[in-house]
């Protein structure tokens, strides 16, 4: 196998005193879907933040493109090609839509493309021709979806991490928000996603695994999770 | 084995607190009051302790930073000012001091419930700061009851030793420790220090959190009366710019975080130190002394924000977004 | 009954005098709007910098009779530096332990800077003398102090400028992010220190124009900051944190209550008003009267 694009190995990490993760190791090949599942609380939030820099591990590490990135600061993290939209979106919601992609656009590697990444995304992105002087606050939870994923698109990410980009949306724009994410696949984005719609997350992912009160339960390709009888026990008898 | 263990460490404590106060009343006795400077610092120092103890009840244990100390301490001043120089109440009276406690108390309930109940962090400091101002203001306003900007002057040859000052001020020390740490040891103390960094977590326990930080508020107030009280009847002048000043909120809060925020210690600990320092800076730099305070809250802050007791990590309002 | 009101031009003269002094509050505000919005810090000595800055311009004046408002290509500058420095020495480092410790530190540096001014400048009260310090345009009756009227102009230009970049400018814009979220702002490259220092600077710029403005229009000594301090706090809670244009609002509006306050009552009532007004504000309105508008963190 290549050389992965992301190596997490035997990630360990507190929020203050309490362990929230213990010994995550997965791999990320360039090019691929990768999803996380599991429960709320199982820590899926804590793998992102810590990826992105937000969080300190206190044991392991994560190579990206070849090179340590743990105990990094956010800002060269985000340089370096690894774009997160965090739970709840990420938006700044009293800046306009314009003004938050710009802003998605602030890293030093980034920002002299700006001009042209914009007309990409307004290409890609509906709403965002019509709407880039509302601001992003006063929007529907569907666009500010998009928006988000066309703020983290700006920085022109090697890996692009959604977590739980679904949450809280009507069916129709699920669909629509997981097409997206099967566009930027077609497009060869790497994407890391976290979801607790399990069915569609794993139809998409190449590779996925379990998380389960801070520990990987289980990996494997989306399929092989896909038919697991574990999983349909556990996970999918309680969604529809 | 645990409470064992506790046990015995809290009985050393005591132990070393009645060894402690044995000397200190002692002090008098050994050292001439009228001449030993010492005695002089350590009646300063007392009025420090109970000020810091006073704040330190208030934002070390709920978590609101108060920055109103000095109004409560400036109104109990002027409560023995006014009424000593009516007649209605005699020098070093102790019934005239509960009465300039009890104002500043109720002056306490009367502000800490609109205040805490609506105002969080900052908004409860800035609050808390204006009602300084706005009690400096209406004393320098007040025509004949406050004597307007001069203040009241008081026969100050009532004046014979320091001696009663000092056990007066040492109960005051005293007092507001022992009224901190039990009021911490209560329930709802403990349950609220344990909750302190969450307050919906202590709201879902079922913690009145308004009535117990109201509480705190109003002791704190009567703390800082007392002191303000004391001083009035050390001084024998009453001036509006002298006791609303906020330096008798700021240093209290220093001392605190020198020793040790939400400690018990700690306020004791840092009064101490600091009443040295300012003291030793008072008389070899007279007249830069203020310059050198500020420096050493800046100092003090940068360089030993956590405190001298460092029983617990000084994190007390933290940041929400300098995470 | 009716006497009690005032002939109508005396009611516009306080209007105007309310509003020409208001833009001070309201400059020194928007300095601590923007430091509070991205730090959480209360900065305290926000009126002791701007009185700093007024004896800069003061000096500059009477030992090499440089005119203030030429100044202002002296002081304006240096206060970015100073206040880009401040922010590395004293803030740099307690900036993530919250907003207590920063409180104290700038109370310090307050202490600090106020008596180092009464030592090496002395306690007096200083104002600038120039030609036309004391000239004034009348215009349908009303009086208008000539410096005066160019300590309001140089706030309002300062308050467009602020606006201006906070509005245009990409760092103007992370700047507006990181105060509404410090998290996602850094989610995006935004780095703390950077728009902290950034922060600082501007509000510590804004501080030496208001220190020039304030020595060519008004009386000040070494200790005349807190009480400033206070008031543009007053003046930040009327207009809402983080709003520049209402932190302007509001210093013009306190202007006002204080200049009506001062003629109705008597000069200290009008302070206890505004305390009382403050208090009433914070506890009833704490997202401040002018809470829509041009804002840094709506
Ligand atoms: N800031 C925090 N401080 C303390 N504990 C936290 C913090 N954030 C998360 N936790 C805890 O860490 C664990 C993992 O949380 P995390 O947010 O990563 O879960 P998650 O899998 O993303 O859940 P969800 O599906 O609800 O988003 C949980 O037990 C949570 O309570
Ligand atoms: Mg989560």
């Amino acid at each position: 196998m290549a050389n992965p694009l992301l190596n997490v190995v035997d990630l360990n990490v507190f929020h203050g005193e309490a362990q929230a993760l213990w010994d995550i190791s997965f791999q990320i090949q360039a090019g691929e879907v990768f999803a996380i599942i599991g429960s709320n609380g199982a820590g899926k939030s804590t793998i992102l933040k810590t990826l992105a820099g937000l969080l300190r591990p206190s044991a392991g590490r994560v190579e990206f493109l070849g090179s340590r990135i743990d105990g990094r600061s956010a800002a060269r993290i985000v340089d370096l090609g690894l774009a997160l939209v965090p739970e709840g979106r990420g938006l700044f919601s009293g800046l306009t839509v314009a003004e938050n992609l710009e802003l998605g656009a602030f890293t030093k590697r980034a920002r002299p493309l700006m001009k042209q990444t914009m007309e990409e995304m307004a290409a890609t992105f509906q709403i965002i021709r019509i709407r880039s002087d509302q601001l992003a606050g006063k929007m529907s939870g569907g666009e500010q979806q998009m928006l988000a994923i066309a703020k983290a698109l700006m920085s022109k990410p090697r890996l692009l991490m959604l977590d739980e980009p679904s949450l809280g949306l009507a069916p129709l724009v699920v669909k629509t928000v997981f097409e997206i994410i099967a566009t930027l696949k077609q497009q060869g984005v790497t994407i890391l996603l976290v979801e607790q719609n399990i069915h569609q997350a794993l139809r998409i992912a190449d590779h996925a695994c379990v998380i389960k009160t801070g520990r990987i339960t289980l990996v494997g390709t989306g399929k092989e999770l896909l038919s697991d009888p574990e999983i349909h026990k556990a996970y999918m008898g309680s969604l529809r | 084995m645990k409470t064992m263990g506790q046990n015995s460490k809290s009985k050393r404590r005591l132990a070393l607190t009645v060894v402690v106060v044995a000397l200190l009343t002692a002090v008098p006795g050994v050292l001439d009051p009228e001449t030993s400077y010492v005695v002089f610092l350590l009646f300063s120092a007392f009025i420090y302790v109970a000020l810091a103890q006073a704040w330190n009840l208030v934002s070390g244990y709920t978590g609101q930073v108060s920055l109103g100390n000095h109004a409560f301490f400036g109104l109990g001043a002027y409560v023995i000012a006014i009424g000593w120089s009516r007649g209605l109440i005699g020098y070093l009276d102790p019934l005239g001091m509960l009465l300039a406690g009890c104002a500043a108390a109720i002056l306490g309930i009367l502000v800490g419930i609109p205040l805490l109940s609506k105002l969080r962090g900052d908004y409860f400091a800035l609050g808390t700061l204006g009602l300084g101002e706005i009690l400096r203001l209406v004393t320098i306003q007040g025509r004949a009851l406050t004597a307007g900007p001069t203040g009241i002057f008081l026969p100050s040859s009532s004046f014979t030793t320091i001696v009663p000052y000092y056990f007066m001020a040492l109960f005051l020390a005293l007092l507001a420790t022992g009224v901190t740490y039990y009021m911490v040891k209560s329930n709802t103390g403990l349950a609220l220090v344990a909750t302190r960094d969450d307050e919906a977590a202590a709201a879902a326990i079922g913690i009145n959190i308004l009535k117990f930080k109201v509480l705190a508020f109003a002791v704190g107030a009567f703390l800082a009366g007392l002191c303000g009280a004391l001083q009035a009847y050390y001084v024998f002048h009453v001036e509006p710019q002298g006791f609303f000043s906020l330096s008798w909120t700021i240093y209290p809060v220093l001392m605190c975080v020198l020793g040790g925020v939400g400690t018990l210690t700690g306020p004791v600990v840092g009064a101490v130190f600091l009443t040295a320092a300012f003291e030793v800076a008072k008389y070899y730099l007279p007249e830069i002394h203020p310059i050198f305070s500020g420096l050493l809250i800046i100092l003090v802050i940068m360089f030993l924000p956590n405190g001298l007791v460092r029983l617990r990590r000084g994190r007390i309002v933290r940041n929400p977004k300098a995470a | 009954m009716l006497d009690f009101i005032p002939p109508i031009d005396i009611l516009l003269q306080l209007l105007i005098n309310g509003v020409l002094f208001g833009t001070m509050y309201g400059i020194a505000a928007i300095g601590l709007s923007l430091i509070f919005g991205t730090m959480r810090i209360v900065f305290i000595a926000q009126g002791t910098m701007i009185i700093l800055a007024a004896y800069g311009s003061f000096w500059l004046f009477n030992l090499w009779s440089v005119n203030p408002y030429v100044s202002i290509l002296i002081v304006v500058p240096a206060s970015l530096i100073v206040g880009s420095g401040l922010y590395q020495v004293l803030f740099r480092k307690v900036a993530r332990e919250g907003q207590f410790p920063t409180l104290l530190i700038a109370f310090g540096l307050m202490a600090l800077l106020e008596n180092l001014m009464s030592v090496v400048f002395s306690a007096d009260a200083r104002a600038i003398q120039t030609s036309y310090a004391a000239y004034a345009l009348t215009f349908m009756g009303l009086k208008i102090s000539f410096t005066r009227l160019m300590a309001f102009v140089m706030a309002v230009a300062g308050t467009v400028g602020v606006a201006f970049f906070l509005k245009k400018t990409l760092l103007g814009k992370a700047v507006r992010a990181a105060s509404e979220n410090l998290e996602y702002a850094m989610l995006v490259g935004i780095t703390p220190h950077m728009v902290n220092t950034l922060t600082f600077a501007i509000g510590i710029g804004l501080a030496g124009l208001a220190g020039v403005a304030t020595a060519t229009a008004y009386a000040f000594d070494p200790f005349s900051g807190f009480v400033f301090s206070l008031k543009a706090m007053i003046a930040l809670a009327l207009g809402g944190m983080g709003n520049v244009v209402g932190a302007l609002l509001g210093g013009l509006l306190l202007g006002v209550i204080e200049a009506f306050g001062a003629f109705f009552l008597s000069g200290g009532w009008a302070d206890v008003i505004s305390y009382a007004v403050f208090l009433l504000v914070l506890m009833f309105k704490p997202e401040g009267l002018f809470a829509s508008g041009t804002s840094a963190k709506p």
